[in-house]
């Protein structure tokens, strides 16, 4: 076949978009349940709950971007040779974990702005009390 | 058979499969949210619990058949990965942001309740 080149690009792609989402998000929602407990200031279940949300979300956003961008468009009457396939591949593998690592990111300012947001919501209700 | 047919047959079952999953993910840990907004009243949160989760099923089952109405032509196999992994990620990500958007919802209700309270 002409094309088998960017079917072996394909088959190498997947599985190490798909295994980097998944370790990404298992370390961030590992250390992110400390966060979430201290957000809902120690309910628990609803913590966990809320984890569990974020990280579908992770997981469905980041999986669905890998899929979007999988397409190798490679418009010349040469055959492919190895070395275009393996630059290509480094173009979409190292965009993708860059994007990852910006989403991470982003993350981790929204557990950040909830935590303080959280605090804040403490402080007013503690001096509405005194008063 | 042609490879239009093909990809449908391929496609169905995997956007069903992540729907269904997705949504029975959500409605099990969205109980508590709605447990937190409604009361204790547990007969009203589990009909509407049920009703969301009808609704949800709905809109995106509904909306990944539609696009088969809108699928390219196909003329050889790798045409038929790039469109179906195309389809695919849009799909996902629609659902995503619609996720997304569920969350800010949740968060803003409950923090109003607890305000109240």
């Amino acid at each position: 076949m002409e094309n088998s080149k960017i079917i072996i690009g394909y088959l190498i792609y997947l599985p190490i978009v798909i295994i980097l989402t998944i370790y990404v998000s298992k370390k961030l929602f590992k250390n992110g349940k400390v966060f979430m407990i201290d957000i809902f200031k120690g309910k628990e279940d609803i913590a966990i709950a809320t984890n569990k949300l974020f990280e579908i979300g992770f997981y469905l956003i980041n999986i669905g971007w890998a899929l979007l961008i999988l397409k190798i468009s490679y418009y010349s009457q040469l055959e492919m040779n190895y070395q275009t396939l393996i630059e290509i591949l480094s173009k979409k593998i190292g965009g993708f974990s860059i994007y990852l690592g910006v989403m991470l990111f982003l993350n981790l300012i929204f557990f950040f702005k909830g935590r303080s947001k959280s605090r804040q919501n403490n402080k007013t209700l503690i001096k509405k009390e005194t008063k | 058979m042609n490879y239009n047919i093909i990809s449908y047959i391929i496609y169905l079952p995997i956007i069903l499969f992540i729907t269904i999953k997705v949504g029975w993910l959500f409605y099990k840990n969205g109980e508590l949210f709605l447990i937190n907004i409604l009361g204790n009243n547990f007969t009203q949160i589990r009909n509407v619990n049920n009703l969301l989760l009808t609704g949800y099923y709905l809109v995106n089952i509904g909306y990944s058949i539609l696009t088969i109405s809108y699928w390219d032509k196909i003329n050889h196999s790798i045409e038929l990965i790039n469109v179906m992994s195309s389809t695919l990620g849009k799909i996902i990500i629609l659902l995503a942001l619609l996720h997304y958007n569920n969350i800010f919802w949740l968060k803003h209700l409950t923090k109003s309740n607890i305000l109240k309270q």
